[in-house]
């Protein structure tokens, strides 16, 4: 009797796990989509943002080139070199 | 009794296994992922040291002017060419910036110029940078030459713990002057 019962228990933890087997690794399939989101990959490849690139560097250059050719306009007009970068604001150098 | 035991022990050691093998296959896709993140060079300096020639020579134009008119003598003879040269290389020895652009990063064949030309810097511009040879008479015309030097830095990546390539950048520049008198105005032109 008792080994009857433990083999209908041992049937029933054998197909309780396998369908807690199966939820696992569909939870598993179905996640990776989310952990591929998180991690920023896109079809397989990671994308660098303008960070890693160097984009953003020259967001920022980009407004004293702006103020540099102020200047080359100003000396080609005439006016002194160290006037014409005060007078745009130009300061590298 | 104990075979039942066994299997229920059986059934949960198949689903810890299978959490233990889906944990190792997230971990070892989270470590590939860090180990294939990059950090390139930023071209920003490249852009600066273009821009940096640029503003160098603006006030290279600039000094040749007023040097030309503070010159003594008679365009363009000898005299001329010396007292010219004269005020011209003073007038660059006193700008710092001007001074500190051309010794930046200064290279010659391949070693390292910067520390020896600021020893000597007023050699180096007579010498050097601006050697007499090379400012001379042609056809009425003065040409005023700046021999080619050469600049080179090492760029590298602004995180370094990712995988990186740093980048040696060479940076070769000269110019070649011709200076002209029309009716007592001195005109500077470049090719």
């Amino acid at each position: 009797m008792n080994s009857k019962k433990g083999i209908i228990g041992g049937i029933i933890a054998t197909f309780v796990a396998t369908i807690v087997i199966i939820l696992i690794l569909l939870v598993f399939v179905l996640g990776s989509g989310i952990i591929k989101k998180a991690t920023g990959v896109n079809e397989g490849v990671k994308v660098i943002n303008e960070t890693g690139v160097g984009i953003d560097d020259i967001f920022g250059y980009l407004p004293n080139y702006a103020r540099l050719v102020e200047v080359k306009v100003s000396v080609r007009q005439g006016t002194l070199f160290a006037m014409a970068s005060q007078e745009a604001g130009y300061a590298r150098g | 009794m104990l075979g039942g035991k066994k299997a229920q022990f059986f059934s949960m050691y198949l689903v810890l296994l299978t959490l233990l093998m889906c944990g190792v296959v997230i971990g070892s896709y989270m470590v590939q992922q860090d180990d294939i993140e990059n950090s390139l060079v930023s071209p920003k300096a490249v852009l600066e040291v273009r821009d940096d020639l640029d503003v160098f020579e603006l006030q290279e134009v600039e000094l040749i002017k007023s040097s030309l008119n503070s010159a003594s003598g008679i365009f363009p003879t000898q005299d001329f060419i010396d007292s010219f040269r004269g005020i011209f290389i003073f007038g660059f020895m006193e700008n710092d910036q001007m001074k500190n652009f051309i010794l930046k990063d200064l290279t010659h064949e391949g070693q390292s110029f910067e520390d020896a030309a600021r020893v000597n810097f007023q050699n180096f511009l007579e010498g050097g940078l601006y050697t007499k040879s090379l400012t001379q008479e042609d056809g009425g015309n003065l040409i005023f030459t700046r021999a080619k030097v050469r600049k080179s830095t090492l760029l590298t990546a602004k995180d370094k713990t990712k995988i990186n390539f740093p980048v040696d950048l060479y940076f070769e520049f000269g110019r070649e002057y011709i200076i002209s008198n029309e009716s007592g105005v001195f005109e500077v032109t470049w090719e």
